[in-house]
């Protein structure tokens, strides 16, 4: 046989396996179950509210807060916060905003729950500089608009946290800096009232 | 798997020089298929000499293979290549233009240079002339432009349009392919002229 005729059999039949072949999608971008772990690990996808606190009293431009709450919940944001609940994460009006290389995308919820699913599908569309604010809004009321006093045994560092806490919540609401400090005598001396001299020769 | 060199981790120089190497690579096979002389490249008109079919459509058919077949075996992610997007004017002007440059001219852009480079002075020509032509449409890009950018389409690609798998519409190529090998075979007994491989 000659050999134009084998080189036209081979490539035909190459041709006739690859309209055979079911299709097959392969993905680069998306991550396994245990590179997800391992990112959900990875401390450096979390932010602390102490340092979103911080980013926004430097007022760093790059930051961008995504408030993933639905619009119905939505009170009381964060200073420049802007609400994309997650049901409207992929309309064409916030698509841009998670797949971006200019901005710190902050994500946050009331808890937990609903930012850390938007943050994992960002991460598994490949969409980088997209970080989670750990425990949400609940943290922040509790750790920077209501800071608790550490107790008296506590370390230095505590209470150096608290002070700055303490400044960042007169930054956000206003507040005193400094916390009223109620000094109660530890024990009130009794019977200090002067006593009508009884007797004598009045 | 991804692709062998992923594309958001490498700088923009170590692109170039990979597409320099490529491309050096890309102007050899072309002078080694003999693409540097116009009267070959011109045979494809008249039939005498159908070397540039047989050469790119082989192209063609090894890319083809080789992409469905690393599809399948996942080696390579078919999401993330990129797809020429299609400007439907413009594709056919320039398809006009491109066709009328290359039976007066006798060369294709790419095949100008790896002319010119071993020293033929028609591609010399042939590659001022180009040099001037794009000088002179980007100078006068706006009044173009509209035209430029009509009809545009994005990234298809023909089996997505046609809705068949891209399997299938490799074999339909490589038929085509073949057909087309054994009438270029046929054309070149038919055309037949002297023996010019002495004078190239």
């Amino acid at each position: 046989m000659n050999a134009r005729v084998i080189l036209s059999i081979i490539v035909l039949g190459f041709g006739l396996t690859a309209a055979m072949l079911p299709d097959r999608k392969n993905d680069s971008i998306a991550l396994n179950e245990r590179e997800l772990l391992q990112e959900m690990l990875l401390a450096n996808n979390y932010l602390s509210v102490d340092e979103v606190a911080e980013l926004l009293i430097q007022g760093d431009p790059s930051v961008q807060l995504i408030d993933v709450r639905p619009a119905s919940e939505f009170k009381d944001p964060l200073p420049r916060a802007m609400n994309i609940p997650i049901d409207s994460i992929f309309s064409e009006n916030y698509a841009f905003v998670f797949d971006q290389s200019a901005m710190k995308n902050v994500i946050y919820g009331m808890d937990d729950q609903l930012a850390t699913q938007v943050w994992m599908i960002t991460k598994q569309l490949g969409y980088k500089n997209n970080y989670l604010m750990k425990g949400g809004l609940n943290a922040w009321k509790s750790n920077i608009l209501d800071p608790q006093y550490p107790s008296q045994t506590a370390p230095q560092e505590e209470f150096d946290l608290y002070a700055k806490r303490m400044a960042s919540r007169q930054f956000f609401t206003g507040a005193k800096a400094l916390p009223k400090v109620n000094i109660k005598p530890m024990m009130p001396v009794q019977g200090r009232k002067k006593k009508r001299v009884a007797g004598g020769c009045s | 798997m991804g692709p062998i060199v992923p594309i958001f981790e490498i700088s923009t120089e170590l692109n170039f020089l990979i597409a320099f190497i490529i491309g050096i690579g890309f102007g050899f096979a072309l002078e080694q298929a003999g693409f540097s002389s116009s009267r070959k490249l011109a045979g494809m008109f008249y039939g005498y000499d159908t070397t540039v079919l047989k050469v790119f459509f082989t192209a063609a058919i090894v890319a083809m293979i080789g992409l469905v077949f690393f599809n399948y075996f996942e080696l390579i992610d078919m999401s993330i290549i990129y797809v020429n997007e299609y400007f439907v004017n413009s594709a056919i002007i320039g398809g006009v233009i491109m066709g009328v440059g290359f039976i007066v001219g006798g060369f294709c852009p790419g095949t100008s240079v790896c002319a010119a480079a071993i020293g033929k002075i028609d591609a010399m020509a042939y590659l001022g002339g180009s040099l001037i032509g794009i000088f002179a449409f980007g100078e006068t890009y706006p009044l173009w432009k509209d035209i430029y950018m009509k009809n545009y389409l994005g990234g298809v690609k023909l089996s997505t349009t046609l809705g068949i798998s891209d399997g299938l519409m490799v074999f339909g190529v490589i038929a085509m392919a073949v057909m087309m090998f054994w009438i270029g075979e046929w054309a070149e007994k038919k055309f037949r002229r002297p023996d010019i491989t002495n004078e190239l």
